[in-house]
């Protein structure tokens, strides 16, 4: 088991270098000219090419790689242009945030979706599977910052039952910094109220996230359970007499789950991707809305480390589904 | 002599997107109490149907029945309710099936399904721990090396053999009055079969329970079965004891079957198939259901049904061919 | 002592097996009968007729909507001052904008836009990824290990931020936007086209076409590709819906579209500023993205059910 994770390790450390490469190979068949940019509008010619013999900007691209890669390796992501600091610095303000939000919408889809794709499979055909399936359907479709800012309209302006956006309320003091994630700091301070507030905080969008996540995990779960329940197995279970709800919630949820696993593991990923689009919507400090912002003023050691740490998490998930996945299926544990 | 099992004129359609499918027509058929009946016939003639239909284990839609009635004991089963049927499946009636590969599921403990199905048949308050108990009996019982240690495998750890003796204690954990062994053997290496066949045999007559065995297998079945019926589209078109179908087969369908396997007793110098296949059950022919394949079709059997007459006092066949020598008995 | 084992229904689902007796011969026949109950499955389904519907008034309104727009003047820009943010109307169906444009007029002329961006992306993504899995699914070396882990790679990280990070770096811009959506879209049919020719390169047949000399050129475009297309045309369909709401993302952001011009994602970015008081503005661009993409995901699903032969009951 160990060895199986180190080696994921191993090969997660490969395919973030390639990942990097491609960032890197992209941002720099740009059109525009990063010294020029970095140097501002009023920076005089000699100023851009003194700015780029000190980045380095003259030198070809793989060396320049190999540049970014021992800086990387020495904790250096290089400095935005936007906010006038390390990389690193910002990533590590506004991930834990991200991270959080993500966290709270993939746990809102899964506890959802879950249970709903059982029941639709169950009342196959019925009207709750149709009412099922058509949130299932709705969801994938619909625009997540468009449902964001429509959440935001009606229940956050229109009724005021909800903050506007943010991560807490300007009024309220903030938990010591532990984590960085506002529920687990405030959880550590023993600070209900503000933990709830942060929760608070966080309904909508993590709502606008997890919509398009639930109705794939909904989507998923119930044509596997579908299949699942006309399995020989669940005859045989349902032969010897064993209860209604034994065979579905566990007989056939326990297989129908390890596909659905890997559909929560490709969500978890559209999930960190969505941030960027949530984020702007609910002003919320994470690394989707640093990364837009980066984006818009072609500012790109941020956008390279926001790709490199978002890609990161992604496979670290991946690893952990499939260590879950390892966990539920004795074949596939016996494997290993 | 009181049926323990009596299926009654049971018709059971499929509707499905090419029309309906009528799988099973106007069958009867009885087991009487320690009985031990084959069921035999190719694939797809409805044999599995026909028992699951009366234990409510054909799932409906697409399955529909149109008539009959089964009396379990003298009651009828059909009418129960969805929990009423539970109640009686594992404890009352258990049934084993084809494939052990596919019929235990692979992510639960050996150990836990047996418990679990054993809690279910006993009902509530029989207790984890004397399943447990009785689980690992069942094991023993069913000849299963080193049951301690096979109570905490899991499936893939087993092989086909081995499932199949863990399907059986877990049908027999309760001592049912019926037992069901769909095609229990197919799935094994020929070897195994036997044992497996031998173990079902003796466990039966031991605990005193009726056996319906299912097969597409006359060999196997006169291994283990005291009385045979045989099925052909749908309809049961012969049933009698084992030695008689052997002896003195009556039916064209029967001959055909005994003549297109190697018969130990009675060794043929050619073997013949059966020409033709099954009639297009969406459309059934009105008359007898065999008639396109029969080597000796008359006239007179593509018109109307074909009723069972019984030819000797166990011995029932649906042929208009067969002379009536039982009519006045 | 086996009887002849004859084909015939499984108990639960007597339709699934082919060869029931009354299957007529011919292949020409057989192969119209089939069409037909593909067609019959579709027609059955009310959400893939529903979203064949969409699509049908979608791709109408794409072609001819310049010309039924009551305001075609609106569709590239105009400034009228004196009806601006007009709230829906008889005339103004869906309100007017900051400048007095028309929105129901740019939400329809939008659907060319959206159609256009549709088609690219997902038509760039096929160009590249097919021939790349099939590549990838037909050589045993070094060939196949270099195309997957490229593969593996970009879709190692989020899609979206990836796309982010290419228009970022190529700059904003409706082009840039298609460019860095068709770069980010292609792996996936490489995957799906790479496993679906490493399995049916082990299919019995085509083992036995190769025993027989068929050229790997050959198997590719008579076995390979062909039974390649089902799933191919579902997840196309799928895309056109994905790929519409991915642009419209980054036109929201402001990475894609740029205003005036029709898109329905750069509409809404501008129309978020007026909320909650001018709340049309980014409502009906919303609910346009969001039929379209429903149509094209039912229509998908429609596919599926129809194409795969699992489904057929």
């Amino acid at each position: 088991m160990g060895h199986l994770i180190l080696r994921r390790l191993l090969l997660m450390v490969v395919m973030l270098i390639g990942l990097m490469a491609i960032v890197f190979a992209i941002s720099n068949i740009a059109p525009g000219d990063p010294a020029r940019l970095a140097a501002g509008p009023d920076a005089t010619n000699e100023m851009v090419e003194a700015l780029r013999i000190e980045r380095g900007l003259d030198r070809p691209i793989y060396v320049r790689f190999g540049i970014y890669l021992s800086n990387l390796a020495s904790g250096d992501l290089g400095t935005s242009l936007l906010t006038r600091r390390p990389v690193l610095a910002d990533i590590a303000r506004y991930f834990p945030a991200t991270f959080e939000l993500v966290l709270f919408s993939i746990g809102i889809a899964i506890v959802l979706g879950v249970p709903l794709g059982m029941l639709g499979a169950v009342f196959h055909n019925r009207f709750a599977d149709h009412s099922i399936r058509f949130v299932a359907v709705s969801g994938v479709a619909l625009p997540m910052f468009w449902l964001g800012l429509m959440l935001q309209w009606y229940l956050a302006l229109k009724l005021d039952l909800f903050p506007l956006g943010g991560r807490l309320g300007i009024m309220t003091p903030r938990p010591e910094a532990i984590t960085g994630m506002l529920t687990v700091d405030t959880l550590l301070a023993g600070d209900f109220k503000t933990f709830r507030e942060a929760i608070w905080y966080m309904v909508l969008p993590a709502t606008a996230l997890s919509l398009p996540a639930l109705a794939s995990i909904i989507r998923v779960n119930r044509a596997e359970m579908l299949e699942t329940l006309n399995k020989d197995y669940i005859l045989n279970a349902r032969a010897q007499g064993i209860g209604p709800f034994r065979v579905v919630a566990a007989y056939a949820l326990k297989n129908a789950i390890l596909p659905t696993l890997a559909m929560i593991g490709l969500r978890f990923g559209w999930m960190l991707g969505g941030t960027v689009l949530v984020e702007g919507v609910f002003d919320y400090p994470g690394v989707g809305l640093y990364a837009t912002k980066a984006a818009v003023s072609s500012d790109f050691d941020p956008i390279i480390a926001v790709t490199l740490v978002l890609g990161a998490s992604f496979m670290l998930v991946n690893l952990l589904i499939d260590l879950t996945y390892a966990l539920l299926d004795p074949r596939v544990r016996s494997q290993i | 002599m009181e049926s323990l099992l009596a299926i009654r004129d049971l018709a059971l359609e499929f509707h499905t997107f090419d029309g309906v499918y009528q799988a099973i027509d106007h069958v009867s058929l009885a087991v009487a109490p320690g009985e031990a009946l084959g069921l035999v016939g190719e694939t797809g003639c409805g044999k599995s149907v026909l028992t699951r239909a009366a234990f409510g284990l054909v799932p409906s839609p697409p399955a529909r029945i149109s008539s009959g009635s089964v009396l379990f004991e003298g009651r009828e089963i059909l009418g129960l309710s969805p929990k009423e049927q539970r109640a009686m499946r594992g404890r009352d009636i258990a049934m084993i099936f084809q494939d052990p590969m596919t019929f235990i599921n692979p992510v639960f403990k050996i150990g836990t399904q047996l418990v679990d199905a054993i809690c279910a048949q006993k009902g509530r308050g029989f207790g984890k721990r004397r399943a447990r108990e009785l689980a690992l009996t069942m094991l023993e019982k069913v000849q299963l090396p080193n049951p301690l240690r096979q109570f905490e495998s899991y499936p893939h750890q087993l092989s086909g053999g081995m499932r199949q003796r863990v399907l059986i204690a877990m049908a027999l954990a309760a001592e049912p009055k019926l037992l069901i062994a769909d095609e229990p053997t197919t799935a094994l290496d020929v070897t195994i079969q036997a044992q497996i066949l031998d173990l079902i045999a003796q466990l039966v007559e031991d605990m005193g329970i009726s056996l319906i065995m299912i097969s597409h297998d006359l060999g196997v079945v006169s291994q283990v079965c005291s009385r045979v019926a045989v099925m052909y589209a749908g309809q049961i078109v012969e049933d009698a004891p084992v030695a008689e179908i052997f002896d003195d087969p009556l039916h064209p369908y029967t001959r055909g079957l005994l003549a297109s396997v190697p018969h130990p007793l009675r060794p043929a110098n050619k073997l013949e198939g059966i020409s033709g296949s099954l009639p297009n059950l969406y459309a059934p022919p009105p008359g007898c259901r065999f008639a396109e394949r029969c080597p000796h079709v008359t006239e007179s059997c593509l018109k109307g049904r074909i009723g069972q007459k019984y030819i000797g006092k166990q011995h029932k066949v649906a042929c208009i061919a067969v002379e009536d020598t039982m009519q006045h008995a | 002592m086996n009887v002849a084992e004859t084909a015939a229904p499984v108990i639960g689902r007597p339709a699934d097996q082919n060869g029931l007796p009354d299957s007529p011969g011919t292949p020409e026949i057989d192969r119209f009968r089939e069409y037909r109950r593909m067609w019959s499955t579709f027609r059955r389904s009310y959400s893939a007729m529903l979203g064949l519907t969409i699509i049908v008034i979608f791709l109408i309104l794409a072609a001819i909507g310049p010309w039924i727009v009551p305001f075609p003047e609106d569709a590239l820009g105009s400034i009228n001052l004196d009806r601006k943010l007009l709230p829906p109307s008889a005339i103004h169906w869906f309100g007017t904008d900051e400048v007095g444009m028309d929105i129901y007029t740019r939400v329809v002329v939008g659907a060319r836009t959206t159609l256009w961006i549709g088609l690219t992306i997902t038509g760039i993504a096929m160009l590249i990824g097919v021939p790349l899995g099939l590549i990838a699914g037909i050589s045993d070396s070094w060939v196949r290990e270099a195309i997957m882990r490229v593969t593996d790679v970009f879709l190692s990280v989020p899609g979206l931020i990836l796309a982010v990070a290419i228009v970022g770096a190529l700059g904003p811009g409706i082009m840039n936007a298609m460019i860095a959506l068709s770069l980010v879209w292609w792996p996936g049919y490489v995957r799906l086209v790479q496993s679906k020719a490493l399995s049916i390169r082990n299919e019995t047949y085509v083992e036995a076409a190769r025993s027989i000399g068929a050229s790997e050129l050959r198997i590719v475009f008579v076995h390979v590709l062909p039974n390649c297309m089902s799933p191919i045309v579902v997840k196309a369909s799928m895309d056109m819906g994905m790929a519409i709401l991915g642009a419209a993302s980054l036109g929201f952001l402001g990475l894609g579209a740029q205003p005036p011009y029709p898109e329905w994602g750069a509409m809404i970015s501008i129309g978020k500023n007026y909320l909650p008081d001018w709340w049309w503005y980014s409502l009906f661009p919303g609910l346009a993205i969001y039929l379209t993409v429903l149509g094209f995901n039912l229509v998908g699903d429609g596919l599926r059910d129809m194409l795969d032969p699992r489904q057929r009951s």
